[in-house]
């Protein structure tokens, strides 16, 4: 037990012992951690470190921001040198004490934000040099931290004044004297800046816009890559640092990376810049807190920004900088920003989405309705930043489906591929959004006729005659009968650029010769009697009237009616009549089931409505007169003396009454009835319900309506034998009754066939007599 | 002196061993949560989009990023007086292409740019240009820069050169020094 006990407590001394050791081997290793670790570096793009607007914006600081800011680095400068030397590692030492073992000056330091040459400080030497060189003093300050860690050093000795921006310093040698001093050095690295920023003809760099090659390390072993630089301002600093960070010394934030390779000069530069003054990669659009007008800043030109399609075109060249007026008012201003650009070499482009396409001629920019020099003039960094696309084309197909052909500063809206071939003016097409080219004005639409155009904004369609366009009156058959015909949608300004008639498509047309067509439920239907209607349609092509659905021809005379409507109209000399009766239809058409046409259209309510149409040969009185009358045809009928010849005739023994008002519209003929009658210019007797063709010498028939015809059953050969109500038995030879004198000799005749029937006196009446037999 | 260990019970000591637990755990996570956030607000900082001035302290690492540049241009004797071979370094040949055309011209220039190591303004290059027999030849002084020099040269013209493979040398002289660099480019 004692043992156990023993052993428990030196577990526990144990357990301490290791968690103390665990603990504090955790917070050294975090100490250790905290001093090396660097979170990688974001962002770094070796063709461009900071865009040209940022390096040039002098307006960026005062001269008293600037000191305010030297002054905020170093809290407390270590003018005597006496503070320990920890950051070497000799805290055993002074400053003072450390800078004697290495041979550098002795006390008193002066930091930078305390610093004078000639008569001035350090804050207004920077800015005197920024405004001098229209340099931003921002670029200035980093330069001086990343070439001597001016900014931040509390004890600065005297050689980091000397070559203050590491201007005339090699990497793998000695400065040179002639460079030396704070203002020397601030001035030269200004000078450069700027001589670059001008491209001037007189100061070379070793390096180019567009592909270069640069190292990762100062010697050739470090290898190193093609670096396309986009702008100048990174261009500029390659001459301060002529190496690019290898991905090690980008992994290691502001720290060391391993090797031989590590250069930090430019890394340090875009570490610097972005953490004391934000990010430069942007400064290309610019605004200030008061006013929400955006700028495009191009040198010394700002180009407003009118609209949220370009600024979104523009998005490769960042987010928009806060400048103050100050800067904004250094630059002049131009017309607004269009999307036809050009570069220093001359290379016009259409820019949008981020994308550049370069156009192939002078003419093919005037054709998008600018110039070669109207283009409007960009930086090459701003250019560059945009991603090069193909080349421009005629063609101009929108994200939104649209075609446009480009050409003559309008934009003409392609219906269709096929219309583009059949103009001739088939090719390829760039993608892009539509918004970009809202500035060139709509022209005449590339069409092609025999279609449908319909609007993209209120859906309404036109059919397009060759080059006439009718506005298509919808209707639920018109719809349906041109379900064949191709349809695409135009924007309204291209509908507005046709010629377009003030007649509408509607459930009618006419075809070059002169037939009429309706449109029912069952599609387009010939009218067999274009003359009935008395309307003038449209007129349409074979090519297009051959598309819409439909074959065949309405009756004769037409029968319509509407969807919404039961009855059933007869289209006759220019009127539309209503039926009584589904009956009549017969007397009507001479067809037992005639076809009604069905119509959605207006066609119908534009004919003016008629007398209703009883039926011909029908009997008809009025409940105010005991006069029968016969009807004959639409619009005539014949006072009925006897029901004898209607008998004859075969019509209908019903007597139907209609009103006074219908019948005073009719036409009476007095003249009598009698079963003597033409049809369609043949002569028919009329015989116990059915007219035989049969002339009766000396006589002239009763001419009927061709719709009273309709009705009566005819036959070509007349019977043989006739019985008149007396009953004696006629043998009809060549229209004359023989009265036949003896059954035996009926008998004798009738051997030799023929058919008997009935005839009323007023019949036989009209037959002449001959001999008797 | 028994009886005092007696009162360790092993419910004690189990508690013990959670407090340690305990610590540790919080250790590490102090540990863990400070690098995290380290690391986030560096790569924030680089997605900055205003110009923000940031008026505060410098942090350990921005100082002492800079603690090796202390005293690195100490030396006062000019970088020419040695013997050495000049490092020169093609950093951008780009031929004429007459297949490149802009809007209004064609790239018609053949550009020639080298990196010297050495900063003078006293040097001479001389630019080779052969292709089998022909040969075309360029002279230019040289341009210092803050860092290297580079020569004042060079653009030639594509009337001088024919279409097809050519070979560009670089001579820089500098007082007893001198360098050399080779590449080849294609006229099209």
């Amino acid at each position: 037990m004692a043992i156990l006990i023993m052993n428990t407590q030196k577990m526990i001394h144990t357990l301490l012992l290791v968690s103390i050791f665990v603990i504090a081997s955790i917070l050294s290793a975090t100490l250790i951690s905290k001093s090396t670790h660097a979170a990688p570096v974001v962002g770094f793009t070796p063709g461009n470190i900071i865009s040209e607007n940022i390096f040039t914006n002098s307006q960026s600081m005062t001269a008293a921001q600037i000191q305010s800011f030297l002054n905020s680095k170093v809290t407390a400068c270590d003018t005597n040198g006496t503070l320990r030397a920890t950051e070497y590692g000799r805290s055993d030492l002074t400053h003072a004490q450390y800078a004697a073992t290495r041979g550098w000056s002795a006390p008193p330091y002066t930091c930078l934000k305390d610093y004078s040459d000639g008569g001035r400080v350090s804050a207004q030497i920077i800015y005197d040099a920024s405004q001098e060189f229209n340099i931003n003093p921002q670029v200035l300050i980093v330069l001086l931290q990343k070439e001597q860690s001016l900014v931040t050093d509390t004890w600065p000795i005297s050689i980091q004044y000397q070559s203050a921006t590491g201007y005339g310093c090699p990497d793998s040698a000695a400065c040179d004297s002639q460079y030396y001093g704070l203002t020397n050095q601030i001035r030269w690295a200004a000078r450069m800046f700027r001589a670059i920023m001008n491209n001037s003809p007189t100061w070379y760099t070793p390096y180019v816009l567009g592909n270069n090659y640069i190292q990762y390390g100062v010697s050739p072993s470090c290898g190193g890559s093609t670096v396309n630089i986009i702008n100048r301002s990174t261009q500029a600093l390659y001459n301060y640092t002529p190496y690019q960070p290898n991905q090690d010394s980008l992994n290691a934030g502001y720290g060391d990376a391993p090797g031989d390779c590590d250069t930090h000069g430019n890394r340090n530069f875009f570490l610097y810049f972005n953490d004391w003054f934000g990010s430069p990669l942007y400064g290309n659009l610019v605004r200030t807190i008061e006013n929400a007008s955006v700028y495009l800043v191009s040198g010394n030109v700002k180009y407003p920004i009118a609209d949220m399609s370009t600024f979104g075109a523009l998005y490769p060249m960042g987010g928009v900088t806060f400048v103050n007026q100050s800067y904004l008012d250094t630059k002049t201003t131009s017309a607004v920003l269009g999307r036809i650009i050009r570069s220093s070499d001359g290379t016009v482009y259409f820019f949008d989405a981020g994308i550049k396409l370069s156009f192939g001629s002078c003419a093919q920019v005037e054709a998008y309705g600018s110039s070669c020099g109207q283009a409007q003039l960009l930086d090459d960094s701003q250019i560059n930043a945009l991603t090069t696309g193909p080349g421009m084309t005629s063609l101009y197909a929108t994200t939104s489906g649209k075609l446009f052909y480009i050409t003559g500063g309008e934009k003409r809206e392609v219906y269709d591929n096929t219309a583009l071939s059949q103009a001739g003016l088939s090719g390829s097409a760039n993608t892009l959004n539509e918004p970009a080219i809202a500035y060139i004005p709509y022209g005449s639409p590339v069409i092609r006729a025999d279609t449908i155009i319909t609007s993209r904004q209120d859906a309404n369609k036109q059919i397009l005659n060759s080059t006439l366009a009718y506005p298509i009156r919808s209707s639920q058959y018109t719809a349906q009968a041109l379900t064949a015909v191709t349809a695409k949608q135009l924007d309204d300004q291209s509908i507005a650029k046709l010629t377009l008639s003030t007649n509408s498509f509607d459930d009618s047309f006419v075809d070059g010769s002169g037939n009429i067509y309706v449109l029912t439920s069952d599609g387009k239907k010939l009218v067999p009697d274009p003359s009935s209607f008395q309307v003038t349609p449209i007129q349409l092509s074979t090519g297009i009237i051959n598309l819409i659905s439909g074959s065949g021809a309405l009756s004769n005379p037409s029968l319509l009616k509407t969807t919404d409507n039961g009855t059933v109209y007869v289209i006759v000399n220019g009127q539309k009549r209503p039926l009584v009766a589904m009956e009549d239809l017969k007397s009507i058409t001479g067809e037992n089931v005639p076809y009604i046409g069905w119509m959605s259209g207006s066609l119908l309510g534009s004919i003016p409505t008629g007398n209703i149409i009883v039926g011909a040969g029908r009997m008809v009185k009025t409940a105010s007169s005991g006069t029968v009358y016969m009807t004959d045809g639409y619009d005539k009928i014949i006072t009925m003396t006897s029901f004898g010849p209607t008998v004859d005739m075969g019509i209908i023994p019903y007597v139907r009454t209609i009103s006074d008002e219908i019948l005073s519209r009719y036409t009476v003929d007095t003249s009598g009835l009698s079963s003597y009658v033409s049809c369609n210019g043949v002569n028919y007797i009329g015989l116990s319900g059915i007219l035989y063709q049969l002339t009766i010498s000396g006589l002239t028939a009763r001419v009927l309506q061709p719709q009273s015809c309709n009705v009566l059953t005819k036959q070509t050969t007349p019977p043989r034998f006739l019985l008149a109500p007396n009953g004696t038995i006629h043998e009809l030879k060549l229209g004359v009754l023989h009265p036949i004198s003896s059954w035996s000799t009926y008998l004798a005749l009738s051997s030799g066939g023929g058919s008997m029937v009935s005839v009323s006196y007023a019949t036989a009446s009209l037959l002449p007599s001959g001999a008797a037999l | 002196m028994i009886q005092t260990h007696k009162t360790l019970s092993k419910g004690k000591i189990i508690a013990l061993v959670v407090v340690i637990l305990v610590v540790l755990g919080a250790a590490a996570y102090t540990v863990y949560g400070l690098n995290n956030t380290a690391s986030t607000e560096t790569k924030e900082a680089s997605s900055k989009t205003t110009d923000s001035i940031d008026y505060g302290e410098a942090t350990d690492e921005q100082k002492n990023t800079g603690l090796d540049q202390k005293g690195n241009a100490q030396s006062e004797a000019p970088a020419s007086n040695t013997n050495e071979p000049i490092t020169v370094v093609v950093t951008a040949l780009n031929p004429p292409d007459s297949t490149k055309k802009t809007t209004t011209s064609e790239v018609t220039t053949l550009q020639i740019r080298v990196r010297i190591d050495l900063v003078t303004t006293a040097g001479t290059c001389y630019l080779t240009l052969t292709k089998g027999s022909t040969t075309v030849t360029k002279q230019a002084g040289t341009q210092a820069g803050p860092t290297t020099s580079t020569c004042r040269g060079f653009d030639v013209d594509q009337s001088e050169l024919s279409l097809g493979e050519w070979k560009a040398t670089i001579e820089v002289v500098s007082g007893d020094r001198e360098g050399t660099v080779s590449q080849n480019f294609t006229v099209q």
